[in-house]
């Protein structure tokens, strides 16, 4: 597999972003409360994207799902074989800090589905349940205030450049 | 004699690794390369590259991203390889900053230029 492969996931992870932006710019015809859960699906597009594509640059296909959190664990280990860029180990130690961590994690269990079957996990784009009975909705929901959601973009933005760097810096290392 | 012998070997082989990487980046059209700085730095005999790119990520006033590299089967040289790489506006608010790593950068020379007007007037902005 070619560093260079890891290109296109970078370059999507990179739209998903700027389209997280601009949601949180509320463009017609949406309304106020349109724009956070749809923004938030877009930061954690972001974040899953961006740690595939970073798994790809060093030679390993991500599982297709929407919990690439996993692997980071094993990045911050210099020992470990799914990191062949042991040069980048100070850098992601960096990046991926102790709160950083936890707030990916936070982020990627917003995406429908990756807290498994449960009904009543908050999600980006479908109705949970509530005392057993379908009450919430991501629109408008105290889940998605545009505060929380200027964290999520900062965030995704903080990891996407972060690894983004580090593919730049490994695909110019390989003259051939 | 033995020792001017090895000097001359070392930069021999690390001028080829930098020509080779020039030659490779200059086609690259993701993050095309706009300028490139061959500088001096803490170790001798280490080979220190600044790269600035078109659309290289993050924010204006990021830390210069340093890596470092070993020699490599594809990347053959002696020492290590110090990779700085940059957008124009992280090099301009590095300059702003006084960012120390520049005053090695200014001392050293320019090994590609895109010819552009950004990058003619960030080499004077560089003082090189």
């Amino acid at each position: 597999m070619s560093v260079y492969e890891a290109t296109p996931w970078l370059r999507q992870a990179e739209s998903d972003l700027r389209v997280a932006e601009a949601l949180r710019q509320v463009p017609r015809p949406m309304r106020p409360e349109d724009a956070g859960c749809h923004a938030a699906a877009m930061c954690a597009q972001t974040v899953e994207k961006a740690i595939k594509g970073y798994m790809i640059v060093n030679g390993s296909s991500p599982k297709m799902d929407h919990r690439p959190d996993k692997y980071i664990h094993a990045l911050l280990n210099k020992g470990d074989p799914l990191l062949r860029h042991k040069e980048h180990h100070p850098h992601l130690s960096k990046l991926f800090d102790i709160s950083t961590r936890r707030a990916v994690g936070d982020l990627l269990a917003l995406t429908p589905g990756a807290s498994g079957q449960r009904t009543d996990a908050v999600n980006t784009e479908y109705p949970w349940q509530a005392k057993g009975e379908w009450r919430e909705n991501p629109v408008g929901s105290l889940a998605f205030l545009d505060s929380q959601v200027e964290y999520w973009i900062r965030l995704a933005r903080r990891v996407k450049d972060g690894l983004h760097k580090l593919a730049i810096a490994a695909q110019r290392y390989d003259p051939d | 004699m033995g020792a001017i012998a090895e000097i001359d070997a070392t930069e021999v082989l690390n001028d080829r690794a930098v020509r080779k990487l020039l030659e490779s980046h200059r086609q690259q059209t993701e993050q095309p390369l706009m300028l490139a700085v061959r500088f001096s730095g803490d170790v001798a005999g280490d080979i220190y590259l600044l790269e600035v790119l078109v659309d290289f990520p993050g924010a204006d006033d990021d830390e210069l991203f340093i890596t470092d590299f070993a020699p490599s089967a594809s990347l053959v040289m002696l020492g290590k390889l110090h990779l700085v790489l940059a957008s124009p506006s992280q090099i301009r608010a590095a300059i702003k900053r006084r960012d120390p790593l520049l005053d090695d950068i200014s001392k050293g020379s320019v090994v590609y230029s895109d010819g552009s007007k950004i990058a003619k007037t960030l080499r004077k902005e560089l003082g090189l």
